[in-house]
């Protein structure tokens, strides 16, 4: 549906994209995640015909971005980054008027605005001025403008910048629910909601990308196996120093009474089954040893950190 | 029929803040002034005499600082706000942007001048008026304002502050008022219409200039020539 080929774009003499080449999957909310400054608005803005790419083109349904038609572009919803509005417009002034601009007749946006209100929560505001909305509100009004033709695709540039933690929950929910019937590309750096709303996860940095694939290969990314997390019932005094007695264990953190996490190589099995005969040497019973989650946050840390091919 | 939602939000939007009014205020103050306060020989009062010259003869500079404190919202601000990157993701043909945007603040400048058709009217209540006179200083201004809007929003293209589309704009206008080539001098051509001459070579120029800046605007849209992220 949405194809990236060989996208390279330049600001002066910085390069921003450096030959972008990823497809999006129809149906699937993917997650675009890249350190600041990693191209990933510039790719959007590509992506929607507000910027040019220098080479390469951005195909839609195989057609490139650059020869689409006004019809064709009304496939595509976007929500720029920091929302850009008319501030002495009200909320019902704006979407009227981005909707009777790319075509809408006057009946069709009533009856579509009317639609939209409700689960954008938008009703108690509708003939407030943008200017006195806050910033939630502010967003709310973007992505309603965004859903104004029911696009079959969703370009979403960090939707939940600035908002609290309620309105982030709101907005990412229903993105959620958009995302069951459309295409959606969502730029955001809030890694913990990655792994419930997004299919498919792309990762860019210095205009690259450096990973595609599901959220669960991308935790699989995460370099850190050296942590283990023990739980015993009860440890003896001195624990943390019996346990930095063991040669397998290079330190020992103390999380609560009975809970440690040991540092260690496990992902060498061996020593893992040399800590176990170590513990039940010296009568140490186990509640729980488990190795500690994989982490996206390391594993974007890990992926945006490296030098690009 | 996009040009026409881009023409009525421009509207809406010069006339739900002050500037819109400030604007047609000012602007008809600024007309009138010659023809009823000044000192000159223009004061019909002084003269004694039902002419307009002096009042059609301000237009030219009026519309210098008007045009410009105008247009200097019109690409700057989207620009400023971010806007345009909204309006282009449309998919809308550049060239409707830019006429839908023309034809907007075009409106205010008419309605602006229609503000100032009572000062003719009042002279012609306290003498007789030429009125073919009258007719042909307000086709001549309309064709002048069109072609001095088009320049400004062109020059508003290229930036984003208010303040430097206004200066830029005010430059270009003080320019092409004082240049000594009469092929360019806005002023020149003005002068025929101003005396009720109506020379349709004046009309072309003032026309072709419009279309040109006009179409320079569409395709500085189009190769989204600033390039660097808004």
């Amino acid at each position: 549906m949405i194809r990236f080929e060989g996208v390279h774009k330049a600001f002066g003499s910085k390069k921003v994209l450096n030959g972008l080449d990823f497809e999006l999957k129809p149906g699937s909310v993917t997650g675009y995640l890249g350190p600041n400054g990693a191209g990933k608005t510039t790719s959007m803005r590509i992506l929607t015909n507000a910027l040019q790419a220098d080479q390469g083109q951005v195909l839609l349904d195989g057609t490139p971005t650059t020869e689409l038609t006004h019809e064709a572009f009304k496939k595509i919803g976007y929500l720029p980054e920091h929302t850009p509005l008319y501030p002495d417009l009200t909320v019902w002034e704006f979407l009227e008027f981005s909707a009777r601009v790319r075509g809408m007749s006057a009946p069709a946006t009533k009856h579509r605005v009317g639609e939209l209100v409700e689960p954008c929560g938008l009703k108690a505001v509708l003939g407030q001025a943008i200017a006195t909305l806050s910033k939630g509100y502010r967003q709310r009004v973007g992505l309603a403008q965004a859903l104004l033709l029911d696009p079959p695709i969703l370009v979403l540039d960090e939707p939940t910048t600035g908002l609290d933690p309620n309105q982030i929950r709101e907005i990412l929910k229903l993105i959620g629910e958009l995302g069951r019937e459309k295409t959606v590309l969502l730029s955001t750096h809030i890694l913990s909601h990655v792994p419930t709303l997004c299919d498919q996860v792309l990762v860019l940095n210095q205009g690259h990308i450096v990973f595609n694939g599901t959220p669960q290969a991308m935790a699989e990314r995460d370099p850190d196996r050296s942590r283990l997390s023990l739980v015993t019932a009860h440890a003896p005094e001195q624990f943390q120093k019996l346990m930095e007695s063991c040669a397998q264990v290079q330190q020992v953190q103390v999380e609560t009474q009975h809970r440690y996490t040991l540092i260690g190589s496990w992902q060498n099995a061996s020593n893992v089954r040399l800590l176990a005969e170590f513990l039940q040497k010296h009568q140490i019973p186990i509640l729980e040893l488990s190795p500690e989650p994989l982490s996206l946050d390391r594993a974007f840390h890990h992926l945006t950190e490296e030098v690009s091919p | 029929m996009s040009i026409w939602t881009i023409a009525r939000k421009e509207w809406q939007h010069q006339l739900n803040g002050l500037l819109g009014y400030l604007f047609c205020a000012l602007f008809v103050g600024a007309t009138a002034y010659p023809v009823f306060f000044s000192q000159s020989y223009g004061n019909v009062f002084l003269s004694g005499v039902a002419d307009l010259r002096a009042f059609f003869g301000a237009f030219p500079f009026t519309f210098s600082v008007f045009i410009p404190a105008l247009a200097m919202r019109s690409w700057a601000e989207e620009r400023r706000l971010g806007t345009v990157e909204l309006l282009l993701s449309y998919g809308l043909p550049e060239g409707q942007l830019v006429l839908g945007k023309f034809l907007g603040q075009y409106g205010l400048i008419v309605l602006s001048l229609a503000l100032t058709l009572p000062v003719p009217i009042l002279v012609g209540q306290l003498a007789p008026l030429d009125w073919g006179q009258v007719l042909c200083g307000y086709l001549g201004a309309l064709f002048f304002a069109a072609a001095s809007l088009a320049l400004c929003q062109f020059l508003g293209t290229f930036s984003q502050h208010q303040i430097l589309a206004f200066l830029l704009c005010s430059l270009a206008m003080t320019v092409l008022l004082m240049v000594e080539s009469t092929l360019l001098n806005f002023a020149w051509h003005f002068q025929n219409v101003a005396r009720g001459v109506l020379d349709s070579r004046d009309l072309v120029f003032y026309a072709l200039f419009c279309l040109v800046f006009l179409f320079a605007s569409r395709q500085t849209l189009i190769t989204r020539f600033w390039s660097r992220p808004w």
